[in-house]
């Protein structure tokens, strides 16, 4: 009897054998059935092997449910493993079954405070969850129950910090950082143990004292405030063990005469070992940038042969509105176009940056500039399609007003504004990355910001201003189908298997669809 | 549309409630938020997020209400009467050191940039500072009351909200240009359209500094009316309103306020006159100087 006992007990102490589970090793495989990061892989393509939809019959899929989350719009990309989708909105997630939409758990955070404005999703390590609040806390949470198992904090909530970004993990990291509001405060990546929640190192996204690029600035006190908040997850090479991500803008915001010079490591793309936290290489894309550019877009990784050499390549397109194409072993610059409408550049210096013209800085009396600061693009996912070898991206063609208000010798803050004077057309682009050269652009109504989606059923999945979920030909841009949904898809959209079936996982505001083909 | 599956389930994230309360808070919410999206400036991070569809003329400034749901954590709005006393106070004891704008000066740290100031609340840090000062570091004693203390600290956190605000930003001045040039400049682009009825004598009255330069750079604010006529193969026509136009329907009210749409297709004939497209126009051309000259000229239109 006492046996049983112990056996009983033995039983109730163990895991239930379904409880969901990731293991970090499966990141390294192709994008199949599951969805376990933000990007799908650790690539940043958002490409699934996934080939069930096609163009043949991608007008036979049907709702099979959907899920009210409620106001806030899903901007975060869901995660879908073992069957269970993870969404999340600023302070909220949910698990839903991911074969009918029902709730398995929801869980809320009871906030202090912290800009509300975006959130791009949870990440996955084992049997957790991890995820940011916009008050500052790294949070893991047992996927299974939604149950707290600890909190951490990783930014000074009083100086303005917020978090949006969906944690990378790669073995036992959790790589997150905040995002910066208008106080000028220094951005950083941080690496917390996946097991403890405790920080394994930081890397800041401005040099220290005497440290290379330290001369891009005037002085300690520009340097220490500079700026290059980090808010969009990267990528990883687990071959180079390279971790890529963007830093965003120099502070003060649009007023540059307190920082003279380059202002490295803002606006640029960085490699670094997630091992250590130390950089490998650098590029920034926007020298001394004064209109809000950043450098945060997705780095996608990419493999192609060049001049008959097999290169490991990253390219991005930028919110400054430049495709660039880079070696991702060692940050040599490869290839520079512009993909959007720009006047603030006069050109490529010898590695390939846009030249920043002065008279495009914003100006007490205003400077007329193209694009606003919107961007060319934004942080909406693109999407690779290694099949086509082409990029796909949103493009928005917008113009504005730049101000210069503070014009003392320390400005603060923003120390200007910009008044949009035109916010379209957009559309969405495929950019060839061998030549950068934009291949078509499909236009969409205005207003459009979702991300992209290609799939091995040679389609390219979107939405435009209007409410309407597009699936595009990957080769031409031609419309294949449509759904209006009435409400603008604002995150990337993905797509999973599930009993031998594929879904397409959508988000238009606050609300999710799942569609598939009908059952056989 | 292809909802191949009729079988469909939608799932609420929680219960469903209706009743009266509810809808009231639904209602409030729904308010909140359309007064969130109309905030035309937001973080340097996400302005793009908030999807802003319907900007507002350039003068207009959100609620206090409104900023404190996008930034819960931004220094509120101080009683201005402490902030001017404070702002005296501030000149005579501490712009020495800290600088006039608060933004450290030869031998003071910035004020706005201190991790102490954006700490404090109400002077609960900062009072203890100014009364004991910080002899390590060269900052004598301050021998201030209460009252006085509390004016500074209102001072601080006021200047501190309006360094981080860019919605309370002023442009100073935007008549910089030539107002001949600028005549001539819109004698020969714009005229042809802005006589008679469009004339825009006066306008200087109604707009001032970078709004009337908003206001002739966007006229409509984004939202202007645009004409469509949709064209049947039947030949029948209809005409009014622009309410929506993607790739696959128009939708239009036609001048009765009656509401119409149409399948975008090779019978259907759509036709746009958007009163502000040569305004866009002028966008991708415009220089630097035409601008500040016609706002210039347009400054004399009062």
């Amino acid at each position: 009897m006492r046996t049983f006992f112990l056996l009983l007990f033995a039983l109730l102490l163990s895991e239930p054998a379904a409880a969901q589970s990731l293991d970090p090793r499966d990141l390294l495989n192709p994008l199949g059935s599951s969805w376990p990061t933000y990007n799908g892989d650790y690539s940043g393509r958002r490409f699934s092997q996934l080939s069930q939809i096609t163009a043949a019959n991608v007008g036979n899929l049907g709702l099979v449910w959907a899920f009210d989350s409620g106001n806030d719009p899903i901007k975060a990309t869901p995660l879908v493993v073992e069957g269970v989708i993870y969404l999340s909105v600023p302070d909220k997630a949910w698990a839903l079954d991911a074969r009918t939409g029902r709730l398995i758990w929801h869980w809320e955070n009871k906030s202090r405070g912290g800009t509300h404005i975006g959130h791009r999703g949870v990440a996955m390590y084992r049997k957790w969850l991890f995820l940011v609040t916009p008050d500052n806390y790294l949070v893991s949470l047992d996927a299974a129950t939604g149950k707290e198992r600890w909190r951490t904090e990783i930014a000074d909530l009083k100086l303005d910090y917020f978090s949006t970004v969906a944690p990378v993990i790669i073995r036992n990291h959790v790589l997150v950082s905040p995002s910066i509001e208008s106080t000028d405060n220094r951005g950083y990546l941080d690496s917390y143990d996946s097991e403890t929640g405790k920080l394994q190192w930081r890397w800041n996204s401005t040099p220290d004292a005497g440290e290379r690029g330290a001369e891009t600035w005037p002085n300690d006190e520009a340097r220490m405030h500079g700026g290059g908040g980090i808010w969009i997850p990267g990528t990883y090479d687990p071959e180079l063990n390279l971790f890529y991500f963007g830093t965003a803008n120099p502070q003060p915001v649009m007023a540059g005469q307190g920082r003279v010079g380059d202002n490295l490591w803002t606006d640029s793309i960085v490699a670094l070992n997630p091992d250590s936290g130390k950089m490998v290489w650098f590029y920034q894309t926007t020298p001394h940038d004064t209109h809000d550019w950043d450098s945060a877009e997705t780095p996608v990784l990419f493999d192609a042969e060049l001049d008959g050499r097999k290169r490991k390549l990253l390219v991005q397109a930028n919110r400054n509105g430049y495709f660039f194409v880079l070696d991702r072993s060692t940050g040599e610059h490869i290839l520079t176009t512009p993909f959007a409408p720009n006047n603030w550049a006069k050109g490529l210096d010898a590695q390939g940056r846009p030249i920043r013209d002065p008279n495009k800085d914003p100006q007490p009396a205003g400077a007329l500039v193209i694009p606003s600061e919107e961007g060319g693009t934004n942080w909406f996912p693109p999407s690779l399609d290694p099949e086509t070898g082409f990029f796909y991206v949103r493009v928005t063609r917008s113009v504005a007003v730049y101000y210069l208000t503070d014009t003392s010798s320390k400005p603060e803050a923003w120390g200007g504004v910009d008044k949009t004077v035109q916010r379209g057309p957009s559309s969405i682009a495929a950019i060839d990355c061998k030549t950068g050269k934009v291949v078509w652009d499909h236009p969409t109504s205005e207003g459009a910001v979702s991300g992209l989606l290609t799939t091995a059923g040679r389609l390219v999945f979107g939405g435009d201003g209007s409410g309407n979920a597009l699936a595009l030909d990957p080769l031409t841009g031609r419309t294949i189908w449509h759904v209006n949904l009435n409400e603008k898809m604002f995150n990337g959209p993905i797509t999973y298997e599930l009993d031998h079936r594929q879904y397409l996982l959508l988000a238009a505001g606050g609300k999710l669809y799942a569609f598939a083909l009908p059952e056989r | 549309m292809h909802w191949g599956n009729p079988s469909y389930s939608i799932v609420r994230g929680s219960p469903a409630k209706t009743n009266a309360l509810c809808s009231t808070i639904a209602f409030l919410s729904a308010l909140l938020a359309i007064l969130v999206l109309c905030v035309a400036r937001l973080t340097a991070q996400e302005k793009t997020e908030q999807n802003v569809s319907a900007p507002k003329p350039a003068d207009s400034r959100p609620s206090d209400d409104v900023l404190r749901r996008i930034y819960p954590n931004m220094p509120p709005n101080q009683d201005p009467e402490a902030v001017a006393l404070g702002k005296d106070l501030y000149i005579a004891n501490c712009a020495f050191c800290h600088g006039k704008e608060a933004t450290g000066g030869n031998t003071g740290p910035d004020l706005l940039r201190s991790v102490l100031v954006n700490h404090d609340e109400k002077g609960e840090l900062i009072g203890p500072v100014i009364r004991q000062g910080r002899t390590n570091k060269g900052m004598p004693p301050f021998d201030l009351p209460d009252s006085q203390i509390s004016d500074l600290v209102a001072f601080l956190h006021q200047r501190n909200r309006d360094a981080r605000l860019r919605f309370t930003y002023k442009v100073t001045s935007v008549a910089v240009g030539d107002p001949f040039a600028g005549k001539a400049y819109f004698e020969s682009h714009c005229a042809s359209c802005h006589a008679g009825s469009h004339d825009l004598s006066g306008i200087a009255s109604k707009y001032e500094g970078d709004a009337l330069q908003q206001r002739w750079l966007d006229p409509g604010g984004q939202s202007a009316d645009v004409t469509v006529t949709v064209t049947l193969s039947t030949g029948l026509k209809y005409t009014g309103k622009l309410e929506n136009l993607d790739e696959f329907n128009v939708s239009l009210y036609d001048w009765q306020g009656n509401y119409h749409s149409f399948p975008r297709n090779s019978e259907t004939k759509v036709e746009i006159q958007d009163p502000l497209d040569r305004h866009r126009k002028l966008l991708q051309e415009l220089s630097d100087k035409d601008m500040h000259d016609v706002t210039t000229f347009l400054e004399t239109l009062k």
